[in-house]
């Protein structure tokens, strides 16, 4: 399995593009994106946490850089990621106490999970705005 | 041969594979942090709700109670421990030279000792 040696003649697809997904494999995966991801946004946070906390000027400078329209968008972007991975890993939870682990079940909480985030994205961009 | 065991030994997060470890333990733990997470995430996301207009008296008076201090600690423990799990996920299934995903780890492994000791220092710096 680790090393490839010259008997591996498995085809090889990797034009990802040419293959179609179901929505679960869609849900998924980005589940994956998004926690990577999140793991790059650990000291972003850590740092703005910090700053703000640090003095009331600092707090204030950050309250200040936070109605420029670029930070709001960084923001909506980085929480809309933590808010999926969450409800991904509720759905995940789920399926690991058997609720909606049938095929019909999984699809029907795929869009579940789509449709959540939408709300919330829109939801966030009212708070943010 | 028969296995006179009434109960099966085979099962459970002490018993050993071929790697000499095995998942269970990682698959527990992932669960485990994961609630611990989504718990103080949701508390955030009410926290941000509620304080509409946030002020520097009220985000600092946050993090000032000791009790809060101790389970935000709970949660980068609980973070470091669910990120891990999920990087070496991530590496065992996509970085298949044994150098590179080693390297990969380690450094990711690094990189979250500092986090955690940076967000300690945060909670009894301010």
């Amino acid at each position: 399995m680790q090393k490839k040696d010259k008997s591996d003649l498995r085809p090889v697809n990797l034009a990802l593009y040419t293959i179609k997904f179901p929505i679960t494999a869609i849900i998924s995966i980005i589940h994956r994106i998004s926690g990577f991801f999140l793991f790059l946004c650990i000291p972003i946070f850590l740092y703005y946490w910090q700053y703000s906390l640090s003095s009331y000027n600092n707090f204030i400078k950050i309250k200040s850089c936070l109605n420029t329209n670029i930070c709001k968008f960084v923001l909506l972007i980085i929480i809309l990621g933590l808010f999926y991975h969450f409800i991904a890993g509720i759905r995940h939870l789920l399926m690991d106490k058997h609720i909606g682990d049938s095929k019909s079940s999984a699809i029907f909480s795929s869009y579940f999970v789509i449709i959540l985030n939408i709300v919330f994205a829109i939801i966030l961009g009212i708070y943010l705005w | 041969m028969v296995n006179n065991n009434l109960y099966n030994s085979s099962y459970g997060s002490n018993s050993k594979g071929a790697m000499g470890y095995n998942g269970v333990k990682d698959w527990l733990v992932q669960r485990k942090t994961a609630v611990v997470l989504g718990l103080y995430f949701v508390y955030m996301l009410y926290f941000f709700a509620t304080n509409n207009n946030l002020s520097y008296q009220a985000w600092h008076e946050l993090f000032q109670p000791i009790y809060f201090k101790v389970i935000t600690i709970i949660v980068l423990i609980s973070l470091i421990k669910h990120v891990w799990i999920g990087l070496w996920t991530i590496a065992t299934d996509y970085l298949h030279n044994l150098l590179i995903r080693s390297l990969f780890l380690f450094l990711c492994k690094i990189l979250l000792i500092i986090y955690l000791i940076w967000g300690i220092y945060i909670l009894f710096a301010n």
